[in-house]
């Protein structure tokens, strides 16, 4: 790439070979009105907001977004002309299906809108059509309303660049042109992996999720950019929220791990779970639980676990918690509890490493998925792999996967016995991604290492800061043995891990629960400690690839919830030993 | 060979057969058999003799004989008088335009050389008329460079409306960075009242399958794709018959007339989107897409089907090729006018006695093609108003009648050629209830990419309609010009800018009656019903 020069308005500004004309104008601080475009999808020149003027002698009117930047092109971006002619589109768009902006749940947060206004549109001459254009409600999270639609194509560039499902595409042609559902389903019936990429990009209020309409305008709302915390991928993510409460989570763009993406477990089951939330810390008197205090709790705490000797106690931690808190819990049960039997609650994994990364399974000629499960987590790699199966022409294999959705892009599906055939195919390709799950067998962890220099190599993990964890020392291979003193930092784990250590809590003389929501080990818990919930909690997390990101809270604990280490570092205060 | 004295020639076109001309054709073939005169005559099947309303058509050479519109039943009388006897039959006897008893004007038939006078579906016809001579010449004596030369230095324009430089497309072709190379052959040919590619195709596929070769071995290209309408089935068959034949002789296919030229053409048949005539949204379309145009730049030549450089050329300019080549660029530049060589078929439709095909030399006037030509307009009426170009061409009044009709001219006096469509209407027509179809057209046909066409197209119509109901408000007008010229102006491709012009102009030309029907309400005419 080489620089070159414009003049823009009047003015030498510097941009570069591969830039289009908007692309310097960003780059200099040169607002050009746009609709249709969004930065990370391709542009497609429909709404003609970003018109320029190209030329001195003969001046071309050309779309900003569309036009490649040339090195000596002299444009001009706001002239009279230029801003009438804006102005007529805006007006034409507003008269053409329903834009009375009183009853939208986008109000506010319209760039339609925002345009009107910025161009004082306050009366449209145009004869009002109003076509009586339908509304599907039928997806769980998704509302579509077509009579705001302006036909911007911005969810169907989402949906097909983005998370490759093309579920999303247009219908008919001119006035009667709309947006079509596969062919011509509900959503909810649709190919839809609720990805939710659509919501994030439309500029008006025609697709919009069912939790947070009404409840906020962008200028009441407080955005926090930190990490996801539903699984290894680690995607980016901001959450919206307005006093103390979340009202939408949106993917973030900026994020190298996931640019923008997200799956639905990311965006929007954090916002569906109802669980009961401990506010207090519970202690087990006659069999029931009762509300105590924080000076009862640790006092408990110290006496029961406390007085035990260290081979006698246990502790797991949830993958949900944060690489500090995981470090302190460590340092806690080695040094203040003396026991060497620490682990994670999702239990043992593979010992083989991936060192690979995510963005280069878009760059891969043929991707190997091994013994992989998506249908939970794990989506965005998914994504990423159909992305570079239907744009990229990448060839799929997968091999003893559930791959929920993928198989339809494979080019071969073989069973862990037929590893074998692999081989020729790895040595004809150029970059190789191989995609492994954590409970893969032992021989074909062997076959993987024979790979584990040359090929760009993920594993999946279990939970979210698992490798987080496992760098901090916490053993890959763990079972719990039977301990008298059991010690759980829960945080806001999900049942389904938990479940898996109902029986070591049966068997334990004394449980320790440290955890945000009511869950199936309540019943088991001798102590209950409140925790922070995802939203509350600050720190890092490490994704799947080894990167580790910032996790920052985005709304308050409440008042009696206190942060896990603070727990933690009070507890070996007690007992009169220092943690840091 | 057999030796014949007398060829009788049946038009079968499409308009021919819906009239009965296979019946015409059979019935003349038993006829002639039953009085043994199949042997000295010879019928051949034509593509149309450049008669639409008055078919089928019946030539007899070498009389030069022309009989119109022929039914079955008049057969016996033609085959009896005049083919037995050598008695012409009167009372059939019809004129065209271009086959003149006496030159009416300079006669020009380059495009149209063939038609109606050998048979289409005889590759041996095309060759005995000099067929396929520009393609050996091109391949065994000719450089790339040489042919690109050749067509640059004979002024042809692109026939399909935007008389770019066709020299200069495929120079740019041959010049982008890019394999494989492609040559597009545009018969999409979907513009309401014009039908020139059809007949071009129908009455002489051979000439633009060389003339394909021949841009390819021009730009670097072996692969070609003609891009046909839907409802055109007859070209359908006739190209794809006329593909085997090429390929049969060896002017398609590999080693062509022996040398390592290799070049294949298939067929791509079009949907029946008007957009899809627009090169751009053509590529996109057989790239399996939806029928939208692309951006530009970059343009085709560049950036054109796959990604790859890409000729896109319509029909009648490919059909100037093969003459160019064996005639040379001067020849060429005899016709026409200096700065637009050559000559324009057209497709003449209205109010004027002679409806139907004829060609031209560039540059002459509206008035003469109306008056010599189209032999004038029916009754006493008076001529009030022409559409050029097609559906989207501008609106002429009676004071632009002297322009000459070239590329250049017409675009200086703020009329366009366009596809080569002619609209003639006399002093019955009423503008608003002209404008009513155009506009509505264009709402229909908007693919629905860009704001101001989609939009536009939709509130224009809705203005005019209302207009001609007599509901016109008093800034109806400014309203129009306003949409209109921002369609123009922002218009992501030819469809939205030029949707535009026949509004513009009829509002520059006709103010006054539109106003008479906004304000009075009243139609001046009595056609629209207030
Ligand atoms: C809406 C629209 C429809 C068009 N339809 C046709 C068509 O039917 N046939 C055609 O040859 N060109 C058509 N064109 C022009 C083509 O885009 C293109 O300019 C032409 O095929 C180039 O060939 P030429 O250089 O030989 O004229 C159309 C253009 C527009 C904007
Ligand atoms: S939620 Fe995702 S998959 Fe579903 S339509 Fe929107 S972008 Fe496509
Ligand atoms: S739904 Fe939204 S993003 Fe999709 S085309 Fe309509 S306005 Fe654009
Ligand atoms: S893939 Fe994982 S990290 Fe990404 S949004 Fe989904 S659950 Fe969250
Ligand atoms: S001008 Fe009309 S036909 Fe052309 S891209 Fe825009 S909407 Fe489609
Ligand atoms: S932003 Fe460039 S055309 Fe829409």
């Amino acid at each position: 790439m080489a620089e070159i020069t414009l003049i823009i308005n009047g003015k030498k500004v510097k941009g570069e070979t591969e830039d289009t004309i908007l692309d310097v104008c960003e780059k200099n601080g040169i607002d050009v009105p746009t609709l249709c475009h969004f930065k990370g999808l391709t542009d497609v020149g429909a709404c003609r907001m970003c018109i320029v003027e190209i030329g001195e002698e003969r001046v071309a009117i050309n779309t900003a977004c569309t036009t490649q930047a040339l090195d000596g092109m002299v444009v001009k971006t706001d002239t009279e002309r230029l801003n009438n002619l804006r102005k007529i589109n805006i007006e034409l768009l507003l008269a053409e299906r329903n834009h009375f902006c009183m009853f939208c749940e986008m109000s506010g947060d319209c760039e339609l809108q925002d345009l009107a206004y910025r161009f004082k549109i306050d009366y449209i001459r145009y004869p009002l059509l109003f076509p009586k254009l339908p509304l599907d409600a039928s997806h769980k999270y998704i509302i579509i309303d077509h009579n705001r639609c302006i036909l911007c194509g911005r969810c169907i560039r989402a949906c097909d660049e983005l998370e490759a499902n093309h579920t999303l595409d247009f219908r008919e042609r001119g006035w009667q042109k709309m947006i079509n559902i596969d062919l011509n389903s509900t959503l909810r019936e649709s190919t839809c992996t609720s990805c939710g990429s659509c919501i994030q990009v439309c500029p008006t209020g025609a697709i919009f999720d069912k939790k947070s309409p009404y409840l906020g305008r962008s200028e009441e709302c407080e955005f926090t950019k930190t990490v996801c915390s539903e699984c290894s991928v680690g995607c980016g993510t901001e959450i919206v929220t307005r006093a103390n409460h979340i009202l939408r989570i949106n993917g973030n763009f900026d994020s190298d791990v996931s640019r923008g993406l997200l799956c639905d477990k990311g965006r929007f089951e954090p916002l569906y779970k109802e669980k009961k939330r401990y506010l207090k810390p519970m202690v087990r008197v006659n069999g029931e639980l009762k509300e105590s205090d924080w000076e009862e709790a640790t006092k408990i705490m110290v006496e029961k676990i406390g007085g035990m000797d260290g081979k006698d106690i246990a502790g797991l931690v949830s993958a949900r918690a944060t690489n500090e808190t995981i470090d302190l819990f460590k340092k806690l049960i080695n040094n203040v509890f003396c026991s060497e039997n620490i682990g994670m609650l999702h239990g043992p994994i593979t010992t083989i490493k991936g060192k690979g990364s995510l963005n280069k399974i878009l760059e891969s000629d043929l991707i190997i998925v091994v013994g992989a499960d998506f249908s939970k987590d794990h989506k965005v790699v998914r994504s990423l792999i159909k992305r570079a199966v239907v744009k990229n022409d990448s060839s799929l294999i997968l091999v003893n996967s559930n791959a929920n959705n993928l198989s339809s892009y494979a080019k071969l599906l073989l069973k862990k016995e037929e590893l074998e055939k692999v081989n020729e195919e790895i040595s004809m390709a150029n970059e190789v991604s191989i995609i492994f799950g954590y409970k893969i067998s032992g021989d074909v962890e062997k076959w993987i290492s024979k790979y584990g220099g040359e090929v760009n190599l993920i594993g999946l993990m279990p939970g979210t800061n698992s490798l987080g964890a496992y760098k901090l020392g916490i053993n890959r291979n763990f079972k719990p043995r039977k301990a008298r003193g059991l010690y759980i930092l829960a945080v806001d784990e999900d049942n389904d891990i938990l479940e898996n250590i109902i029986e070591e809590a049966k068997k334990s003389e004394f449980v320790v629960l440290q955890t945000s929501y009511e869950n199936v080990l309540s019943k088991e818990a001798d102590l209950i400690i409140p925790s922070m919930m995802w939203a509350e909690r600050s720190g890092n997390y490490t994704n799947m690839e080894g990167k580790t990101q910032e996790v920052n809270k985005s709304i308050t604990s409440p008042p009696e919830v206190k942060d896990d280490r603070e727990i933690m570092v009070s507890i070996a205060d007690k007992i009169g030993k220092f943690l840091s | 060979m057999a030796l014949y004295r007398a060829h009788v020639i049946v038009s079968i076109d499409s308009f021919s057969i819906l009239k009965g001309a296979i019946e015409v054709k059979d019935t003349l073939i038993d006829k002639l058999k039953k009085y043994k005169l199949d042997q000295e005559v010879k019928v051949l099947e034509m593509s149309t003799l450049g008669q639409i309303k008055d078919v089928p058509v019946i030539l007899i050479y070498p009389e030069k004989v022309v009989y119109a519109p022929v039914k079955v039943e008049d057969i016996d009388e033609i085959v009896e008088e005049h083919l037995l006897k050598g008695r012409v039959v009167k009372r059939l006897i019809k004129e065209l335009p271009w086959l003149p008893k006496k030159p009416k004007l300079e006669e020009a038939r380059i495009v149209l050389s063939n038609a109606g006078l050998i048979d289409p579906e005889l590759i041996e016809e095309y060759i005995a008329n000099d067929g396929y001579v520009a393609l050996g010449k091109v391949v065994k004596e000719m450089k790339p460079d040489e042919v690109l030369e050749v067509i640059e230095n004979s002024n042809l324009l692109g026939r399909g409306g935007a008389a770019f430089p066709t020299g200069l497309k495929w120079k740019f072709t041959r010049k982008a960075k890019g394999e494989p190379k492609y040559i597009i052959a545009n018969a999409d040919e979907s513009e309401p009242g014009t039908f020139k590619d059809r007949l071009i195709l129908e009455g002489d596929p051979h000439r633009i399958i060389e003339a394909m070769v021949i841009a390819g071995f021009a730009v670097g290209s072996h692969i070609g794709y003609i891009y046909i309408r839907g409802e055109y089935a007859l070209v359908i068959e006739r190209i794809k018959n006329a593909i085997n034949q090429a390929h049969n002789m060896g002017f398609l296919g590999e080693n062509i007339f022996g040398s390592d030229f290799n070049f294949e053409i298939k067929i791509h048949k079009g949907a029946g989107a008007y957009v899809c005539g627009e090169e751009t949204a053509l590529i996109e379309s057989i790239e399996g897409k939806r029928g939208e145009p692309r951006t530009r730049p970059p343009y085709p030549p560049t950036y054109g089907l796959w990604g790859k450089p890409t000729v896109v050329n319509n029909v009648e300019t490919f059909a100037n090729v093969p003459p160019i080549i064996r005639n040379g660029p001067d020849w060429f530049k005899r016709f026409g006018t200096e700065r637009c060589s050559g000559t324009k078929v057209y497709t003449i439709l209205g109010n004027i006695n002679n409806k139907g095909l004829i060609e031209v030399p560039m540059g002459i006037s509206l008035r003469d093609v109306i008056n010599i030509y189209g032999d004038g307009i029916p009754g006493d009426k008076k001529f009030k108003l022409a559409q050029t170009g097609g559906t989207s061409g501008s609106i002429i009044p009676e004071s632009m009648l002297d322009v000459p009709m070239d590329y250049a001219s017409m675009m200086e006096a703020g009329a366009a050629l366009g596809s080569g469509a002619l609209l003639i209407c006399d002093e019955t027509n009423c503008i608003v209830d002209l404008l009513k179809p155009l506009t509505h057209f264009f709402n229909y046909e908007s693919c629905g990419k860009c704001v101001p066409c989609r939009v536009g197209t939709t509130k224009i119509y809705k203005i005019i309609e209302r207009i001609s109901r007599g509901g016109g408000l008093n800034t109806d007008i400014s309203m129009l010009e306003d949409i209109s010229k921002t369609m123009a102006a922002t218009s992501l491709c030819g469809l939205g800018q030029a949707a535009a012009v026949p509004v513009l102009s009829a509002i520059k030309h006709f103010r006054g009656e539109i106003e008479t029907h906004i304000f009075d309400k009243i139609c001046p005419l009595g056609v629209c019903k207030i």
